[in-house]
């Protein structure tokens, strides 16, 4: 009973320092309706408009250009722009000579500029005899770099701790293999974006005559009401649950640095105690967050989900999960630098094979395969079945107990951790 | 009580705390007293709970730290040496947390955290978020922190590193009502006379050992009523030894080499004269000469061969 007021304190402890420090919040709320914005904007356009030509001459041939010019080469927006490749002159000349709507320039350092936090330009030369299509093109752009721009300012602090240079000295790994794991884990991107990255996804089961035959079942959806967002909306809600798990777990590196576990550990409570109250309170910003948006997507846009709220209470318990698995990876490593890159490259497979950054629709078929074995894909599946009304909240039962079974085991384990380990001086 | 028995403490090939034992009484201050890693962190904890001993024993009260860890653990207010506090909260919802992490709940949580303020002198600043704090303010709290639950036995490892002197009497004279309300004290330090203003009884630490131990009467009958000399210049260290046995076997050297010479003699304002001038008999230049006292510093650098300062 007196570990369970002891949890409570630590609840509201978590809690009210998540309040007083509201910015991580915010942005985990802005996040998703960015993306969501984003490629609403991107891809909700109508089917009879004018055909743009994008010349695109990328100098920088990098992972994030790469990212930024294949959103023009996606579905709908791929009816709307062609794209062409070319170099910078080719490009200037189409351009003047009036037959190519827009020339994008990615200059070379692009890449490395933007995950440096530095500012850089993006060209963008248009025809002066065309004022709508290029208006488009400009349009997407600046959603496209102000949704990277938030995305840089929430992985922030990663990616910072990943570029620093000034390792501690008790670092568990050498500088050299801090830095070769970064090399390996930007390798491993390089190659994955051939196929993770457009041509090889387009949004082409999104029409009408795709119906899957579970879809057809006695659903109250109609296929007219599948909108784009329909499809993309629960990829979203699982793409806040990994931003959700990276931030707040990420929180115990904050203890651990103010002292605050190893006090922790001199009092009378066992310390698991204390994470559960961390792990919990967690939770309710996850469950809080995630009502607010169902409840969005329900009310607002109209989205015609069932079982909305068993839902969203489903994906709670998934991002609890997360929290709980995502600080147990955490307290693995000795530093903080180690543990982020290994959890940001968790991060980075989660939201592109796990269908939260573009929806399982929209994914080759073996990709989907391999979806189903990332937590996220696997619980947008289930969600999916839900809302979509082909399976019953019920249903959820078996995978409810897993969640729960795998949050209590990675409980367990870092409280194990922690107090084996942690209680020495701070990192 | 805390009682002490054969602690020791090794991590991997470190080994941190090398078989000490002590006991520290109630109503008492029993000061643990050492240079940077002598391994005061180290004991105080393993006598919290925070790190489990390799061997030995340690009883607070009649409870076995290891086997009775929560009872044990809710008899002691614990002061960290580095500073843990929520940063983003203010002082108040800190003691709230940790009084509560000590079993306080309601009304008698809230009014111990007044208390606890006034006591701290941090009343006035209660509710400002910790990082708008002085370091000084964030140590008090730190130490307000630790004796929420009016812990019978109090573990503080230097908590009067890096405040002013005002906040240091105050902080040294909330730890002297601590003990004259019968708490037991253990208070590491490595200021000298820190140790010698407030602690009642004292061990002299060093690489895991306690060197010398009692109440500061006796340590300082170990003292003896010899002074010590220091000389710094050019020695060679054969020679001083050959020179100072012939001619003045009553001093005995402590220390020696190239550069500087230490030694403990008798009435050294009388007989310094003496010293000097067999040294410089014997071809040595001299640099500087400096006479101390018997102290408890004397009785240190006689133990240790080297000075508690960094
Ligand atoms: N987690 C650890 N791992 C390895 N060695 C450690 C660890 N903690 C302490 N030590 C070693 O144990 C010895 C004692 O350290 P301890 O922190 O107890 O000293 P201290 O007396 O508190 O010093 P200070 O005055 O600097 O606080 C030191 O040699 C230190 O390097
Ligand atoms: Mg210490």
């Amino acid at each position: 009973m007196s570990n369970l007021r002891y949890t409570l304190v630590a609840i509201r402890k978590d809690i009210g320092r998540f309040l007083k420090d509201p910015v991580g919040l915010l942005l985990l709320i802005c996040m998703p309706a960015m993306v969501g914005t984003l490629v609403n904007l991107a891809f909700g356009g109508s089917d009879d408009t004018p055909t743009a030509r994008l010349m695109i001459a990328d100098e920088d041939d990098s992972l994030l250009s790469g990212l930024l010019i294949g959103a023009f080469g996606q579905g709908e927006m791929a009816e709307l722009i062609n794209t062409e490749s070319v170099t910078r002159a080719e490009g200037e000349r189409e351009v003047y000579k009036g037959r190519a709507t827009a020339l994008l320039v990615v200059p070379e350092g692009f890449g490395d500029s933007f995950l440096n936090g530095e500012p850089d330009t993006l060209s963008l030369l248009t025809n002066p005899a065309q004022t709508i299509l290029p208006g488009i093109i400009k349009e997407t752009l600046e959603i496209m770099t102000t949704g990277g721009g938030l995305l840089r300012e929430f992985l922030g602090p990663q990616i910072d701790l990943i570029n620093s240079e000034s390792g501690s000295v008790s670092d568990s790994f050498s500088d050299q293999t801090i830095s070769s794991m970064a090399v390996d884990i930007n390798n491993l991107m390089e190659g994955a974006s051939t196929w993770l990255f457009p041509p090889a996804i387009k949004f082409e089961n999104i029409s009408a005559d795709t119906t899957s035959a579970t879809d057809a079942e006695a659903s109250m959806v109609t296929d007219e009401e599948k909108t784009l967002l329909w499809y993309f909306f629960p990829s979203l809600l699982t793409l806040l649950l990994i931003f959700a798990g990276m931030m707040l777990s990420s929180d115990i590196w904050k203890e651990r640095q103010a002292g605050t576990i190893r006090r922790g550990l001199s009092v009378p409570f066992p310390v698991r105690w204390m994470i559960l109250g961390k792990l919990l309170a967690g939770t309710l910003v996850v469950l809080t967050v995630l009502l607010l948006a169902a409840a969005f997507g329900r009310f607002v846009l109209r989205l015609p989900h069932q079982s909305w709220l068993a839902g969203a209470l489903f994906l709670s318990l998934t991002g609890a999960t997360l929290i709980s698995g995502m600080t147990a990876l955490q307290v693995l490593f000795k530093t903080e630098r180690g543990a982020s890159i290994v959890v940001m490259f968790f991060v980075m497979v989660m939201m592109f094979g796990g269908g939260s950054f573009f929806p399982l629709e929209a994914m080759p078929d073996f990709m989907q395969k391999v979806a189903m074995y990332l937590p996220n894909g696997w619980a947008l599946i289930h969600y999916k079945a839900v809302i979509e009304g082909n399976s019953a909240p019920g249903d959820l039962l078996v995978p409810v107990i897993i969640l729960i079974s795998i949050f209590i085991l990675s409980w367990t384990f870092c409280s194990w951790q922690i107090a084996r380990r942690w209680g020495s001086g701070s990192a | 009580m805390i009682k002490v028995e054969d602690l020791y403490k090794s991590y991997g090939e470190t080994v941190a705390v090398d078989g000490i034992s002590f006991t520290a009484e109630p109503g008492r201050i029993f000061g643990l007293l050492g240079p940077n890693g002598a391994g005061k962190t180290t004991s105080i904890d393993c006598i919290s709970g925070v790190h489990k001993p390799t061997s030995g024993r340690i009883l607070v009260g009649d409870l076995d730290i290891v086997r009775n860890a929560r009872q044990a653990k809710a008899q002691m207010g614990v002061v960290p040496q580095e500073v843990a506090l929520y940063e983003e909260v203010s002082a108040r919802e800190n003691l709230h947390f940790w009084g509560g992490a000590c079993g306080l709940r309601g009304a008698d949580l809230k009014s111990r955290a007044g208390e606890v303020l006034e006591l701290t002198g941090l009343i006035d600043r209660a509710d400002d978020a910790v990082k708008k704090f002085s370091g000084g303010m964030k140590r008090r709290l730190n130490f307000g922190c630790g004796i929420m639950h009016r812990p019978p036995v109090l573990l503080l490892d230097e908590p009067s590193v890096g405040i002013d002197p005002q906040s240091r009497v105050r902080l040294l004279d909330l730890v002297r009502e601590q003990a004259s309300a019968g708490v037991t004290v253990l208070y590491t330090t490595h200021y000298m006379e820190e140790a010698e203003s407030l602690c009642d009884e004292l061990a002299i630490i060093d690489h895991g050992t306690i060197l010398a131990d009692g109440s500061l009467d006796e340590l300082r009958s170990l003292v003896g009523e010899k002074d010590m000399v220091k000389l710094t210049g050019t020695f060679d260290p054969a020679e001083v030894s050959r020179a100072l046995g012939d001619n003045l076997p009553e001093i005995e050297i402590m220390e020696s080499d190239e550069a500087a010479l230490l030694v403990s003699m008798s009435d050294a304002a009388g007989n310094l004269a003496a010293l000097l001038g067999v040294l410089q008999e014997n071809g040595v230049v001299l640099r500087e000469t400096s006479v101390r006292r018997p102290s408890l510093e004397t009785l240190f650098i006689k133990m240790t061969g080297k000075e508690l300062r960094e």
